[in-house]
């Protein structure tokens, strides 16, 4: 069963917005992984991840995020959520994530969260 | 930059070609074609009709051919008689019925008669005593009377021959001569020939034996060398790699859409029309061969392209992704617009390099490329299509040879001279663009596959796939377009507007469209090329085998039985191992830890990581620490060795069965399900808590919520994992809670073994035909009356596997 995953980058001022479309499962987690990567690698460590488009998420795409949010962290960033469908936010929260991550309703109130330098959700 | 940068070089090619082609070029003999297909059979049902045949509303098939040794006549004496009579292009009327009848009508290029053969069954109609004569004033015309008759009415099978020759005083060695057949008084068959000593047509002396021998050899001996590495590479690294066959055959649509341009416009079929009247047949005999050829020439280009797709080493990955994106049905791509963009705009320059060459070697003109035939198809700019499939040159050194050989070298540039050297002797011997031997050719081919590797390296597979494209298409394009208005016919302004509109839709595209993500491609490419090959698989495999037994042991063999208490449950991994655990311990005091886990991602790296999991628990249960304790140890150990790369989620139930009560905490994982027994309602049990591993900082502790579920007699508590209730249809439907519940409701009353039945039963039913997605594991408990009665114990049960009964 292979599915659709897509991932779009863009910027918004200095914060680098990385739109996921599609399913992130242990198929599509490498490419994720992959792009996460390479933005910390080019020294972009201000993340967003616009989840407005992503229908499933397993243990394996959650795993991305937590490899990397130590290093985005570390580097003066942060990797934050934003606006999560019902169904996938279902299963960040089963997870403790909203502990763990900050996830805002909207891409635009995640990159807000930078400027204000808040962090924990 | 890099468009920029093509457009420049598609706009140099071009007008270079415009430029040195009317002096170079000796495709059509330095003449101009003034007929085009209508006029040439519109000429030649009249000229028919004047020997008494109606081939109106035949079938027509025509072509357009050079004879070499004319326009080598012509080219050295343009006045004398002999080019004036006869031009080096002829053009071939062919018009027949499905009856057998056959008429053919030879033309000039500017449509004058040159020859006539009348094959009817049966030849009726009115008689001439002079028809023989008439036809050499037709044929010859002011010049009729040079002729001298050598032969009349000589009797033949066909009819009677008479014969004219004339040899030209100022072309010495030159004999022309006439022959017309007629039949019953009527002209059935009238014909030229020619024969001219090797002087007397100025051709170049042949080169010597041994060098054209030489040469031949040293062909042979690189087409085998090609041809053996093929098949070595073939049987070798196809075995590691199954993907290029897929590969292949998906790409194969291009060139056969380059066919089926061809056949579709009628090109075939007039040329196996030609062909089957030349081998004295009638209809399309001929195309039946023609088919088959192109059946022939797919499968060869399928195994050139699996081979060349298997022989591409790593770094090349990246030239090869948008076409393996391509292939997938992904046409909307950056990637792939650029790419074919670039190979049409190289083909471009690309096709004025032997005009370059010939230029600066002085005399020889350019014969590469004869094309002729596009002025007679029925539809010429499906001509140029045939580019995609024709160039195996390209294919075979470009595709093929050049990856092979960077995968064994280590520098690109002594890859790429090797190619170049190959390339030189091999690719361009069978069509050279100068008289053979002559050391034009070798440079021309030389900078053609320099030209061909570096559309590879800048423009990909699918810029060196589309070049020899590119390049038809610019010098047949240009060609057309210099020819007198007439004989265009608008052919020159389809093949502008097709070809050429097709290369600048790639561009245009190549903005449009959005830039693709290869990597996953490239990353699957990656993966195939470093599977391990065929018997270490098996291998594998086996071991496999063996690590799925040893983990199905590390599951409780059997329930245990636990005072008061009954349990079912099912573990189903989704590949041959899996990262879910459950788990029933017994602990100091009477005490049962009862867990089920889940390690992030699945197969062996999660399986590794759920033993781990298990040595952990079977150690705690010993000291039988606090949950939270417990817990919070888990998670140091699973963040240590994790490396925040793999978390486990977990419920974990401490009971204690006299008390019928458990303390429970769940890490981040899927809360479990309360039936009470009593009320018949369901209560999920979600204390908060973070999956293991996610942190190694205080925040673990800080949201972990340990809570108290008190049993009833009859209660059953439901534990699983994701992947029950994450369990998908074909359709991408989720199993979900809400139908768990509805399960657990109906069924909770029938005991544990029971429910798990019918829970297992609905999820099988509800994935259909679609495999299971993630490991699945189940665990349930019911609380039995506490007088239990003594028959009772040896119900509590468990499985291992589906095999589960009541």
């Amino acid at each position: 069963m292979t599915r659709n995953f897509l991932i779009e980058t863009r910027n918004h001022g200095n914060v680098r917005i990385l739109a996921l479309r599609g399913f992130l499962d242990a198929h599509t987690a490498p490419r994720f992984e992959a792009a996460v990567e390479e933005e910390l690698r080019e020294g972009r460590s201000r993340l967003v991840a616009d989840c407005s488009g992503l229908d499933y998420i397993s243990s394996a795409g959650l795993g991305v995020f937590m490899t990397f949010i130590d290093e985005a962290r570390a580097a003066g960033g942060d990797i934050k959520l934003a606006s999560i469908q019902p169904k996938v936010y279902q299963i960040f929260d089963v997870l403790g994530f909203p502990a763990l991550f900050d996830i805002q309703p909207t891409v635009e109130e995640a990159v807000a969260r930078f400027e204000t330098g808040t962090r924990e959700g | 930059m890099k468009r920029a940068i093509t457009a420049i070089c598609a706009a140099a090619g071009l007008l270079s070609l415009w430029q040195l082609m009317p002096e170079l070029d000796a495709a059509l003999g330095g003449v101009r074609p003034t007929v085009g297909r209508e006029e040439a059979i519109r000429r030649a049902i009249s000229w028919a009709r004047e020997h008494g045949v109606e081939i109106g509303g035949w079938r027509f098939a025509a072509a357009a051919e050079v004879d070499p040794l004319l326009a080598r006549i012509r080219r050295r004496r343009p006045e004398s008689v002999v080019a004036r009579v006869f031009t080096p292009v002829k053009i071939r009327v062919l018009a027949f019925t499905e009856r057998g009848d056959a008429v053919q009508a030879v033309m000039t290029a500017e449509g004058r008669p040159l020859a006539f053969l009348d094959r009817r069954q049966s030849v009726a109609g009115e008689a001439a005593e002079d028809a023989a004569e008439r036809e050499l004033a037709r044929l010859a015309g002011a010049d009729a009377a040079r002729f001298t008759k050598t032969a009349e009415n000589v009797r033949t099978l066909e009819g009677s021959r008479s014969a004219w020759e004339w040899l030209d005083p100022e072309l010495a060695g030159v004999l022309a001569r006439v022959v017309v057949v007629t039949r019953n008084g009527r002209v059935v068959n009238s014909s030229y020939e020619f024969s001219a000593s090797r002087e007397a047509a100025g051709q170049p002396p042949p080169a010597p034996a041994n060098v054209q021998a030489a040469l031949a050899v040293l062909a042979a001996l690189c087409a085998g060398l090609i041809a053996v590495l093929v098949f070595r590479v073939l049987f070798v690294s196809l075995q590691k790699r199954p993907d290029a066959f897929g590969f292949a055959g998906r790409f194969l649509w291009i060139p056969a859409a380059g066919m089926a341009a061809a056949f579709l416009s009628g090109n075939y079929q007039n040329d196996a029309l030609l062909q089957s009247f030349e081998d004295g047949l009638t209809g399309d005999t001929r195309l039946v061969f023609g088919i088959t050829m192109a059946l022939l020439i797919l499968l060869a280009l399928f195994l050139i392209l699996s081979a060349a797709y298997a022989a591409a080493p790593r770094p090349h990955f990246r030239r090869w992704a948008a076409a393996v994106w391509l292939t997938r049905g992904q046409w909307r791509t950056r990637q792939a617009a650029e790419q074919i963009w670039t190979g049409m705009a190289a083909g471009a320059l690309l096709g004025s390099v032997p005009y370059w060459a010939g230029l600066a070697a002085g005399e020889p003109r350019v014969r590469f490329l004869e094309g002729t035939n596009l002025l007679m198809a029925p539809w010429p700019a499906a001509e140029a299509f045939a580019g995609l499939v024709l160039a195996w040159e390209v294919y075979a050194i470009v595709l093929f040879f050049f990856p092979l050989l960077a995968g064994r070298l280590r520098k690109d540039w002594s890859a790429a001279i090797g190619a170049i050297a190959v390339g030189t002797l091999v690719a361009t011997l069978p069509r050279s663009a100068f008289p053979p031997g002559h050391a034009a050719n070798f440079a021309t081919a030389a900078a053609l596959t320099a030209g061909y590797l570096l559309t590879y390296r800048f423009g990909g597979m699918l810029g060196a796939w589309m070049a020899p494209l590119g390049m038809h298409a610019a010098v047949q394009g240009v060609r057309l377009a210099q020819m007198p208005a007439p004989s265009l016919e608008a052919a020159g302004w389809q093949v502008l507007a097709l070809v050429f509109g097709f290369a600048v839709a790639a561009l245009g595209a190549s903005f449009l469209f959005p830039e693709a993500d290869t990597r996953l491609v490239e990353a699957e490419m990656e993966e195939a090329a470093t599977a391990p090959p065929r018997p270490q698989r098996e291998r594998l495999r086996a071991e496999l085998e063996v690590a799925r037994r040893a983990q199905q042991e590390l599951l409780p063999a059997q329930a245990p039985h636990i005072e008061g208490f009954e349990t079912a449950a099912v573990c189903q991994p989704a590949r041959e191992v899996g990262g879910d655990l459950y788990d029933l311990l017994a602990c100091p005091g009477e005490r049962w830890m009862l867990c089920v886990a889940d390690v992030s991602g699945k197969g062996l790296g999660a399986a590794l990581h759920m033993t781990m999991l298990k040595g952990m628990l079977v150690s705690a249960a010993h000291h039988a620490p606090a949950p939270a304790a417990l817990a919070s140890r888990l998670n140091q150990a699973v963040a240590e060795t994790g490396r925040g790369r793999m978390f486990i989620t977990m419920s974990l139930l401490v009971l204690d069965p006299g008390r019928r009560a458990a303390e429970h905490l769940r890490a981040g994982h899927n809360p479990p399900l309360v039936w009470r027994a009593q009320t018949g309602e369901c209560e999920w049990r979600k204390p908060r808590g973070i999956g293991l591993g996610l942190t190694a900082g205080p925040a673990f502790e800080a949201n972990l919520e340990t809570e108290r579920i008190e049993f009833a007699p009859g209660d059953v508590l439901v534990m699983y994992s994701d992947g029950v209730t994450e369990d998908m249809n074909s359709g991408g439907e989720p199993f979900g809670e809400k139908r768990l519940e509805r399960i657990v409701r109906r069924h909770a009353a029938e005991g544990p073994g029971r429910l798990a039945g019918a829970i297992m039963e609905e999820a099988r039913a509800f994935r259909g035909g679609a495999e299971l997605h993630d490991d699945w594991t189940l665990l349930v408990v019911q609380c039995r009356d506490g007088a239990q009665a003594p028959g009772n114990n040896g119900k509590s049960r468990g499985s291992r596997d589906a095999e589960l009964s009541d």
